[in-house]
């Protein structure tokens, strides 16, 4: 019970920082013409438009001159004060770098005084889940790391300090997944996000199905405080994994290898090593067919990937 | 032996991103032959300033090494005059932060930590030839 009062006390201070967080919801994001381009830097005709976020519009175009048909994501940052987006950067130059069959190529960059080109090969079906896979950058607001479903508090609310936590707070987020099939918290923005983490919720209720050791653990890994969250040491020694082994498929089996699977390192997480769910389309809702998990899936969330890491213009806590 | 080997692939998975490029145009080299206004010694007291820099805002070993290695590649393309030494080592140190920080200096911070010698937009714009001369990184 008191550790309950303690978390609704920390609650209510990261819900007033929130309030305090005007900067959040004031980010003017780029905007662009309403009108789609005839072509771009006269080096491609625009076909059609594929697909429009926060960061700007993906196009259908043609090569003038060879009549090679590519997809150009624009990226405006016209608004920027600080330019050329550290997502922009790091996007680009791994990109560069990457040469597989299963990742999007980039064939070119394009840039001009306000607005940079990215020219990719088109696949049909792909690209389109190329970018919601990005799903950063569809968020609004904010661009932040981590799939937005499995996002911190912290790294929601801007801490300008976030650590190896904000992995262990994802494994809650799909460790709840497994049980009820659903994201636990599945919300259109981060805004909502956080509505959902901080409105008061009786775990039990919802996780009827679930061991009373694996509530336990599942709220040792939901605590909104970081610093009290439990680490992955912590999280393996916990009782819910006693009698081991068990059946490979089985929840508790996949529970270890995710948390096994993790950066212990601070320095591994600020390089953007990020725990990812690879759910497929499932991160997006338009694309999601019912926005269920199919169970064999979860074995893809053991899974670390590079991921872009916040940018520094929403700066508000502390 | 085969720890050393991991280690080994795991520094060149950090670091080939942005140096060990396959292309040798972007390798740095003997430059300074074909820089007609600046030499060594310019160079090492950039160096020298841009390591103060990087304590001040306490920036990772990696951005610092960046830095460099981007300043290295860019002088090896492109002449700078020397008044734009030091605002080509800032405009580095600003991408290498964005690259490696969680929380990269603003860029208002260079410009006061170079005693305004150049302002917000002369950053920005060094930052974008940068980019377009090293290919984006």
């Amino acid at each position: 019970m008191t550790e309950e009062n303690a978390d609704a006390q920390s609650s209510l201070n990261l819900f007033t920082q929130l309030v305090q967080c005007k900067n959040l919801f004031g980010h003017a994001h780029a905007t662009l013409p309403s009108n789609r381009p005839d072509n771009i830097e006269g080096i491609y005709e625009v076909m059609g438009i594929l697909g429009e976020g926060s960061f700007g519009r993906v196009y259908r175009c043609k090569h003038i001159r060879t009549g090679e048909i590519v997809a150009i994501k624009q990226i405006d940052f016209r608004y920027d004060q600080n330019a050329v987006p550290s997502s922009l950067i790091r996007e680009v130059s791994l990109l560069r770098e990457l040469n597989h069959d299963n990742i999007v190529r980039l064939l070119n960059v394009l840039s001009t005084e306000t607005y940079v080109s990215l020219v990719f090969e088109l696949l049909d079906q792909d690209l389109g889940r190329y970018i919601s896979r990005n799903n950063g950058v569809r968020d609004p607001w904010i661009r932040k790391p981590a799939t937005r479903y499995y996002r911190a508090p912290e790294i929601l609310l801007d801490s300008s300090q976030y650590s190896t936590g904000v992995d262990l707070w994802s494994v809650g987020c799909i460790f709840g997944e497994m049980v009820t099939g659903e994201p636990i918290f599945g919300t259109k923005n981060s805004f909502d996000e956080l509505d959902a983490i901080f409105s008061p919720t009786d775990l039990s209720y919802i996780f009827a199905d679930l061991e009373p050791q694996g509530l336990h653990l599942l709220k040792m890994l939901l605590c909104l405080d970081p610093k009290r969250r439990v680490s992955v040491e912590g999280a393996l020694k916990h009782a819910y994994f006693n009698d081991l082994p068990d059946h490979p498929r089985s929840r508790r089996y996949r529970l270890i290898l995710l948390l096994k699977s993790l950066p212990v390192h601070n320095h591994l997480r600020t390089k953007g090593f990020i725990l990812k769910a690879n759910f497929q389309d499932h991160n997006d809702p338009a694309t999601s067919s019912n926005g269920r998990v199919p169970a064999d899936s979860l074995e893809n969330v053991i899974s670390c990937t590079p991921n872009s890491l916040p940018v520094l213009y929403l700066a508000c806590s502390k | 032996k085969k720890e050393g080997g991991e280690n080994k692939k795991k520094s060149r998975t950090l670091t080939s991103v942005l140096t060990a490029r396959s292309k040798n145009e972007n390798r740095p080299h003997q430059y300074m032959d074909s820089q007609p206004d600046i030499n060594e010694k310019m160079r090492a007291i950039l160096v020298d300033w841009l390591i103060n820099v990087h304590t001040k805002f306490d920036l990772s070993l990696e951005t610092l090494y960046l830095t460099i290695n981007i300043i290295d590649r860019f002088l090896s393309v492109k002449t700078v005059p020397r008044e734009e030494l030091q605002l080509v080592g800032i405009s580095a140190m600003l991408m290498a932060s964005k690259y490696e920080e969680i929380w990269p200096p603003e860029v208002d911070e260079f410009v006061c930590l170079s005693d305004r010698a150049f302002i917000h937009e002369e950053i920005l714009a060094m930052e974008k030839i940068i980019l377009g001369k090293l290919e984006w990184i």
